[in-house]
């Protein structure tokens, strides 16, 4: 069932893309700008920008690709206004990793994750939980989550790799075996 | 590639713990190896997957988390518990909170004010309409992957009873009695209270409203929305801030919930952010004063008086503005002649009131269009320090040192702001090849409280245009009087070579001022 009716324009079928897809897009901007602070205001610019040039844009082309060049556009643009320990990567390395296909086939997997993170998180021990949902949850940088929890924070920094891997390992075992796709 | 070294690396970087050569190093690593590239992804992807998880159960943090409970919420659990005994079993069981959804967050302009005591003005009229269990106020219209905080579970055709609403995920179309109809984007936590209203928690929802439906409401805990035109879609995120789109068509939308306090009206394409209540400063009680759209009648060379409808004078009689459906519309011709390249209308109002305060000043330009004869014309919006001069200056006061501030907006670049003449140094929104065309929502916001003052005295300004912050806290000094207005100019004056322009008009409309003030009681308003 199709809730969303066909757009009858250009500008309302990319805007209702673009919500169709905001848990992607919003995830490359997090990923791709660590002030976190500016998160909102990229993904909104970046809503602009595509509404923006909305007839530009060609159904036969991935949505996600198209939009994530104007989302690295904001971000570079949004750079300027960050301190400078959280600017993003440079101009250069946001390129590369916008041409690598593997951006686009990672994080279009992103509904599909959601829908299982809740079991994959709590199949990690319990010091691991806790430390994820300190992270995330929380919104806690791991020098925080140490200094809560009394570990170091090369201790924390270690946890939170190794319960991504597992949770990673956990997402993509769950959605081969229910060979679910988006 | 070392994949132990690099895994770690992106894990300090998403961690935000990078050294400065270590930051170096991963980005040659990146630019250097298509496999690093590719692990990066693999450990941002999960990274992205939990931080949207994350957000959605913020709320349920928040709520666990003893604070004080807000005004709002104590009388709308008052309001519940009273619908609750009305509905008996009907009403779902409390639960998991929303998130926020991004989706929705497209809000580009923001309106701050809110009152950090605000009241809840639909007690009465929702428990009034709870008392009607058997039919509901609306129905599922359609549902597409929809999962519901248990026990609820609701099927296309179902009634919907006014209380809570916890969708988890998923998209739902409720349509209500009034005729409106409301998509959910789950995560969302909302509240249904009667036919043409609901209380949005948490999370965004999308109202389309038909015209018998119009004045359907979406309350946020930081304001609401009503919906004078067709759809609109608002947001609601774990920190109470609001977040409005318009879609199309119309929307007021208020600030804290006092009926005192008069909207902002917004049209398609624009967006506003209304904040908490718990972000205003808890020693001041904010109350705003709304003066909105140009509905006066012009008035004389004289000053008018302080309670008086929105006026303006026009300094130059010669090229009047007029009011047409409520805009300001101020003529761009061919008239001009060299030494005196700027039309001036000045809004003739009592702004003392700015003096001392915080306040901030909403419009929508909308200048001709790339391409027209007169598209090179700027359209600037001055703020004087004192009262207007008995003749036109002959240079344009935009330019000149008498104005106090002055920001530009034109096609070619989306605005630009000069404070004693002098050009403030800020970032563009748009490049020129980006073809930036109006209409363009500006903010101004003036501090000129104890709070705003910087170490060396004086008010600060700080711009948004379409929702994009384009100038932060810019020193200038705010006269005792300050003068609000108008002009229209060439961006440049070389008087030997003004151009010939075709005819032409810069559309001013949505003007509001929103002044804090202490006791709003003491303030009257002024407006249409």
């Amino acid at each position: 069932m199709t809730l969303l009716t066909p757009p009858d324009d250009s500008l309302r079928r990319v805007q209702q893309l673009f919500i169709e897809h905001s848990a992607q897009i919003r995830g490359f901007v997090s990923v791709l700008m660590p002030d976190s602070s500016l998160v909102d205001d990229v993904v909104q610019e970046t809503f602009m920008a595509v509404s923006t040039r909305a007839a530009d844009y060609d159904p036969a082309r991935s949505f996600l690709a198209w939009t994530f060049g104007f989302a690295r556009n904001k971000i570079m643009e949004a750079s300027r206004k960050t301190r400078r320990s959280a600017r993003p990567l440079a101009d250069e390395v946001l390129e590369a990793l916008l041409c690598t296909d593997a951006a686009e086939a990672d994080l279009s997997l992103t509904p599909l994750r959601l829908r299982y993170l809740d079991a994959c998180v709590g199949e990690l021990a319990p010091q691991a939980r806790r430390i994820v949902e300190y992270c995330y949850q929380r919104a806690m940088k791991p020098a925080e989550v140490a200094t809560v929890i009394g570990w170091t924070p090369a201790s924390v920094h270690v946890a939170l790799s190794r319960a991504r891997a597992a949770i990673r390992l956990c997402l993509d075992a769950k959605i081969t075996a229910t060979g679910e796709s988006l | 590639m070392n994949q132990l070294h690099a895994r770690e690396l992106i894990d300090r970087y998403l961690a935000g713990d990078l050294a400065e050569e270590e930051r170096g190093e991963l980005e040659r690593l990146l630019l250097g190896s298509r496999e690093a590239r590719v692990l990066f992804w693999q450990v941002c992807g999960t990274h992205a997957a939990l931080v949207e998880w994350g957000r959605a159960h913020w709320g349920v943090v928040a709520a666990q988390a003893p604070r004080p409970q807000r005004t709002v919420e104590r009388l709308y659990d008052r309001m519940m518990a009273a619908g609750r005994k009305l509905v008996g079993d009907r009403t779902l069981a409390l639960g998991l909170a929303g998130s926020v959804a991004a989706a929705m967050l497209v809000a580009l302009a923001l309106w701050a004010w809110s009152s950090s005591t605000p009241i809840v003005p639909i007690a009465a009229s929702a428990v009034a309409t709870l008392d009607q269990p058997s039919t509901g106020v609306a129905r599922v219209a359609d549902s597409s992957d929809a999962v519901w905080e248990k026990p609820l579970s609701l099927a296309v055709g179902d009634p919907v009873f006014a209380g809570p609403l916890r969708l988890l995920r998923g998209i739902v179309q409720l349509r209500f009695a009034s005729g409106a109809t409301v998509t959910l984007n789950g995560p969302v936590d909302v509240e249904i209270v009667n036919k043409d209203r609901i209380f949005l928690r948490s999370g965004s929802v999308t109202p389309f409203v038909p015209p018998q439906a119009h004045g359907f409401t979406v309350v946020s805990p930081s304001g609401e929305v009503v919906d004078l035109g067709t759809e609109f879609s608002v947001g609601v995120d774990a920190d109470g801030q609001t977040s409005v789109y318009v879609i199309d068509g119309e929307v007021d939308v208020a600030s804290g919930h006092s009926r005192r306090s008069k909207p902002l009206r917004m049209t398609q394409g624009f967006a506003a952010k209304l904040l908490s209540p718990a972000q205003t400063a808890p020693s001041v009680v904010e109350e705003p004063i709304v003066i909105d759209h140009f509905a006066g009648e012009q008035a004389s060379r004289s000053v008018a008086a302080a309670a008086a409808p929105l006026r303006w004078i026009d300094l130059d009689p010669t090229k009047p503005a007029r009011i047409i459906d409520g805009s300001l519309v101020i003529p761009i011709d061919n008239r001009h002649s060299p030494d005196d390249p700027t039309v001036r209308i000045l809004i003739d109002h009592d702004f003392s009131r700015l003096v001392g305060r915080r306040s901030s000043i909403a419009f929508k330009a909308i200048l001709p269009p790339i391409g027209s004869a007169s598209f090179r014309r700027w359209l600037a919006f001055v703020i004087d320090s004192d009262s207007p001069p008995a003749a036109p200056p002959r240079v344009p006061v935009a330019y000149s040192s008498d104005a106090a501030a002055a920001v530009m907006v034109s096609p070619e670049w989306q605005a630009s702001l000069r404070i004693r003449g002098k050009t403030v140094n800020m970032p563009r929104i748009f490049q020129r090849d980006e073809e930036a065309v109006g209409p363009y929502q500006v903010l101004v916001t003036i501090d000129d409280s104890p709070e705003g003052h910087l170490r060396d005295g004086g008010a600060t300004l700080s711009l948004m245009v379409n929702g994009g912050e384009v100038v932060s806290r810019q020193r200038f000094d705010l006269g005792a009087s300050p003068r609000l207005g108008f002009h229209t100019f060439l961006p440049t004056i070389p008087r030997e070579n003004v151009p010939t322009l075709g005819e032409g008009a810069a559309l001013v409309n949505d003007f509001s001022v929103s002044v804090a003030v202490e006791n709003a009681a003491d303030e009257t308003v002024a407006g249409p």
